[in-house]
Order: structure tokens, then sequence, then C-alpha cells
């Protein structure tokens, strides 16, 4: 690699052309934040001890990248993968190195959308990582991506670039303490006919906010796998744009998240078919909780040149309780008319029979709502990865209440 | 020895009164069989002996060794000893039978308690070897995708984990082959003892077979209108319910 000493002249462009417009511009789903009220300098205070320490001993030596804010505390690869040509590394490291920041430049030159908080993100976007997979890589043990958020603001940028004939699966895990304010957002460019299963969890305490914007892209024949969890606490806004550009492409994406205790979770997923034999598959579960709010919103756009597509949408949303609430809103957009298409939401409160059941066999009211609300939200997960991150959860809860 | 007594037991669904003035004593150690046209009442006394809120008890009452259980809680009930293995039993996505299980065996530990994991394994480990049940069933979702056999074997297994006192099987034979029946009725059996008793709810003799009662009680119009032993069992299959409607009717 060949670094640059200052950022490339592309970037430093492109952020203020984003400067320039981003105050006028619109947040869809924030609308009370001020872009420029962050305070810049955090002091450390007395007896306050700077950044944590974690114990990663415990982990193996599968692929895995941890980090917190600019801070990179694991960074491991096995020699096969390095050899292969894979590559982690920070992502401002990546911007200005010749090579990568060219790679880099088609999808990092524009901000992922008008969004105000999009556009936020984009002038702070040389914080996070670069994840490089070369064409003709099969790597069978999933590559662990973990972020830790405890910084009063974290602006990572995460950037997947998946080349050609390539298959592989991937954890990633956002991790939030305390209050902090979190704009984060993720790319991936899958390459043609590669295969990635994705599996996200959010957990976390405190009452931060976070904007989350994802921008996958599938090139020709290519299939992606996105499963998500979202249990983090405070207002959580996930905004995943698909675009399924390549003929024959297939993405299905499932995504649960839980609001309580006035909370509030967005999650708003676009899903975009450009070319022919495209397929898409969009499954959002959510669960509103003791005055917690949930709004889930899909739209599946199957486009004129994308003839012979199909796209299917199911929106389900459970209301635990009365003063808990949400909306779901299942948009099918349509303007060819050799496609097929359906969609289906449902709302409504949890079941009387299945609730009798539970606890018919002895569970209390609040056991039986609590592991019908963990199977509900469980579905789109393996069994012993939701398990864990459910007891983790808890404890937060547990800690938080305490 | 517990009991459990049924006095004088009027309810009714939405303004409908279902059972009619139903007496009927159970005590551990006694398997009961409540046998009974289509309406009479079987499956609603099932229910309203677990407490489903879906009913209204309008009179009598509940005893369980002269306490009465009408004010308890359906998990309360269940906590005590009572367990109803149901005709229709719901399908919990994402929830675990072994989860399932464990939670409700957790839900009867003193507070703060929880059973450790390697008992509560090799507890099921046992119950799924008398069913000859796979191992993986305890790890499929609860019911869900299960065919009608499962549903009924999954019944069975809770109640073998939980060891109520009192057990009330409601149609745990519909829809059954006779070699899931039988080994349903090796379930039961084998929890046959002084310290338990068990009413099975059928329309037909062939589960008799199996599990052979103590005591026959016909239902009819939501109230018993004869209590016996297996001699009902032979009278039915010969003529039917007609005897006794028409003793009804009169």
């Amino acid at each position: 690699m060949t670094g640059w000493t200052t950022k490339p002249l592309w970037l430093e462009e492109a952020q203020a052309n984003v400067a320039s417009c981003v105050k006028e511009a619109k947040s869809r789903h924030i609308a009370d934040f001020s872009w420029n009220s962050l305070p810049t300098e955090y002091p450390v205070e007395e007896g306050e001890v700077e950044g944590s320490v974690y114990d990663f001993s415990a982990y193996s030596d599968e692929p895995l990248w941890i980090q917190n804010e600019q801070q990179v505390y694991v960074e491991q690869l096995p020699m096969s993968l390095i050899e292969a040509g894979v590559v982690m590394m920070d992502l401002q490291e990546a911007l200005w190195d010749e090579v990568f920041s060219e790679k880099l430049r088609p999808y990092m030159e524009r901000p992922l959308s008008k969004d105000q908080q999009s556009m936020v993100h984009f002038l702070h976007s040389e914080e996070g990582m670069l994840l490089y997979i070369p064409d003709h890589t099969v790597i069978q043990e999933p590559i662990h991506l973990q972020f830790l958020q405890e910084q009063l603001a974290n602006w990572e940028h995460v950037v997947l670039l998946i080349g050609e004939n390539c298959q592989l699966s991937l954890k990633e895990n956002w991790e939030y303490k305390g209050n902090t304010y979190n704009n984060q957002a993720v790319q991936l460019i899958l390459g043609a006919n590669s295969q990635l299963d994705y599996f996200s969890q959010s957990i976390g305490e405190g009452k931060g906010t976070t904007f989350l914007q994802r921008d996958f892209v599938l090139q020709q024949d290519s299939q992606l796998t996105f499963r998500g969890q979202l249990l983090n606490s405070g207002v959580h806004v996930e905004c995943i744009d698909v675009h399924v550009e390549g003929s024959g492409a297939k993405c299905m994406v499932d995504l649960s998240t839980y609001g309580a205790t006035q909370e509030k979770k967005v999650v708003d997923v676009q899903i975009l078919q450009s070319n022919h034999h495209t397929e898409s598959d969009l499954v959002l579960r959510g669960l509103a909780a003791k005055k917690g709010k949930v709004l889930l919103n899909a739209t599946s756009h199957i486009q004129k040149n994308a003839p012979y597509s199909s796209a299917v949408q199911k929106s389900d949303l459970l209301l635990a309780e009365e003063k808990s609430g949400g909306t779901a809103n299942p948009i099918l957009l349509i303007d060819n008319n050799e496609v097929k298409a359906n969609h289906a939401a449902a709302i409504g409160a949890l079941s009387e029979d299945k609730l009798y059941y539970m606890l018919s066999r002895g569970l209390t009211y609040e056991m039986a709502v609590q592991l019908y609300a963990k199977g509900f939200l469980a579905q789109n997960g393996k069994h012993d990865e939701w398990l864990s991150l459910w007891a983790r959860k808890e404890e937060y809860v547990g800690r938080r209440e305490d | 020895m517990h009991t459990l007594e049924i006095i004088d037991l009027h309810a009714s669904i939405q303004g409908v009164e279902i059972l009619k003035g139903v007496n009927l004593t159970w005590k551990t150690g006694e398997i009961h069989a409540v046998m009974g046209l289509n309406g009479a009442g079987k499956s609603t006394l099932a229910a309203v002996l677990m407490g489903n809120p879906r009913y209204e008890v309008t009179k009598g009452d509940i005893l369980w060794d002269g306490e009465s259980i009408l004010d308890w809680e359906v998990d309360e009930r269940s906590r005590k000893g009572l367990f109803l293995a149901m005709q229709y039993p719901s399908e919990i996505p994402g929830v675990t039978t072994a989860d399932f299980l464990r939670a409700a065996l957790n839900a009867r530990q003193p507070e703060g308690k929880s059973i450790s994991v390697m008992k509560f394994l090799k507890k099921l480990d046992e119950k799924l070897a008398i069913l000859d049940m796979k191992e993986e069933m305890a790890e499929r979702y609860l019911n869900e995708g299960f065919s009608g056999g499962e549903k009924k074997r999954n019944e069975i297994l809770q109640m073998l984990m939980l060891d109520p006192t009192f057990a009330i099987l409601d149609e745990i034979d519909s829809g059954l082959d006779v070699d899931a029946l039988k080994v349903v009725a090796k379930g039961v059996n084998a929890m046959r003892s002084p310290e338990f008793g068990a009413l099975l709810v059928t329309h037909y003799r062939r589960l008799l077979d199996y599990i052979e009662p103590d005591v026959v009680h016909i239902m009819l119009d939501g109230k018993i209108i004869q209590t016996g032993g297996m001699e009902l069992v032979d009278q039915l299959e010969r003529d039917g319910y007609s005897t006794w409607k028409e003793e009804d009717e009169a």
C-alpha cells in the first residue's frame, strides 16, 4: 500500500459541496436534531477513565474487527485470508491510500441520500473501516465486525467492498453505551455472482439517538441475505436502501425491532429493483411495549426496466400494551406489468389464546409476555445468537432500572 | 392425597350457559373419563377448571382440598399442580419447546432461583425417551409446523416435565393413529401413581383401552348424568347415547 499524507482532493471537494447545503436539507426522521449543535470537545473529567478497557481474551483467531470510534481494538485476519488479498483497514487509511482511494471513490463521492442525517454523516465519513474482499474469495468462517459506541458522538462509516464470485458471511454488532449520539453508515457493494449472508445486531443502554443509514448495491446474479435485530434502547432510526441493480440479483431483508419504555424505533427500508429477473423479499417485524413506538416503513419499487422480477413484502407489528404504539406502511411501486408482487401488513395485540396457553403452564403474565416477545422477534435469528443477545439486553435493562 | 371437588358448576360464554350444574369429585390416584356428545360441555368443563378467562362461572364452586380455586388465575392453578393438555395447542413462533418448558419450571422455583441446565436437560431427555420423541423436537419452535400427533405428544411431554397433581387431557386421542395413541397412553400411564389424578375427555373407547379409567362419567347438555365404571363405556359402544338422551328429555 502506498499512502498519501493528506486527504484526497476529490473527498475534500465532495465534503465541501455537502457542507454548503446540509443546513437546508431535511431530516426524514429526526426533525428536532440540529447538526451543528454538537460539542466539538469532550474533556475528560477528573477521576474519569478515558475510554474503556475491554477483555477480548475469549476471542479465537477468527476474522475479527473491533473498533470504538477511531480506535481499533482488534484487527485480526487469518494468514490464509491475508494471502488471498482480503483487507480490513481503517477507513481513513484506505481513503488516503492511492489504490483504495480510487476503488472507494465511486461510492464515497456522494452522500448516501439527501437526508440531513446522512449528509451530516458524510462530513465525518473518514472514520470507520473498510472490508475488502477480492474476486473469487470463499470464506467459510463468518467475519465478525464489532463497533462499540461510547463517545458522546460516533460517526462510523463502514464500507464492505465485495468482489465477484465471492461467498462469505458477516456478523456485525453495534453496541451503544450511555447517552450517545450515533450517526453511522454502512455501504455494501456486492459483486456479480457473489453471495453474502449478513447478520447484524444492535444492543445497548442509554437514551441515545442513533441514525444508521445502510446503502446496499447488488450487482448481477448476486444474492444478499440480510437479517437484523435492533434491541438497543433510546431512539434508533435505521434506513436501508437496497439497489438491486444487476440482472438476476436477489435480496432478502428480514429485520426485527423492539421499542419499549418510551423508546422509538424507526425502520425504513427501500428496495429499488432496476434490472430484469431480480427478486426481493422484505420482512419487517416490530414489537412495541411500555409506551414504546415502532414505525415500520417498507417500500419495494420495481422499475420499468425490471421485467420478470418479483417483490414480496411483509410487515408485522405487535403492540404488547395499550400505551404502546406504532405504524406499518407497506408500499409497492410497480412500473412494469411483467412482474410478481405481493405485500401484507398486520398490526395487532398479543394473541389472547397464545397467552392463555403460556399461562396454563404456570408462567406469570410478565414471563409469558417476555417469552412471547422474545420469540416473536427471534424468528429471523439463529436461536443461540438470539438468546445471547436477549440476555445482554435484559442485563442492560436491569442495570438501567437499578 | 388431594381432592378436587366440582360442586354444582354453572358456566357460560358470551351469555350462553354451557355448564348447567356439574358435580364431580376427583382424587389423586384416580383416572376419570368424561364422555359425551359433541356440544355436551366436556371441553368447556376442562377450560373452566383451568380458569380460561373467556368463560364465566355463574354458580357453584371448584374446591382444591376444600379451598375454592375460582379466584386463582390460570398460572396460579398451573403452579399449584393443575395441567390441561389442550385439544388445539397454540403455536408460539420463536420459542422452542425446551425454552418454554424451562421457563415453566423456573416459574415454579422460589423467587430468584432457577432450575439448573444440567438437571433440566437430564429430565427432558428422560421424558423424551418415554414418548419416543427425538431430541431435536425440543429445539423446534413450540407446536409450529407440528403434525397433529406431534402436538399431542408435545402436550404429554409438557405434562411429564411439569409433573402435575391433576391433569385434564382434552381429546388427547383425536387425530392420532394407533401407534401414536399407544405412545401417548404410555406417557399417561407413566404418571399413574397415588399422587397423580387424570381426567380424560374423550369421544372414543379406544383411548380407554390403553388407559383404563377408574371412573367413567357420561355428560349431556352441560351436566354429568351418570357415573360408573367401564360398563358405561360398553353400554355406550352398544347403544350410543340414545338411552341417556331419552332419560334426559323425560
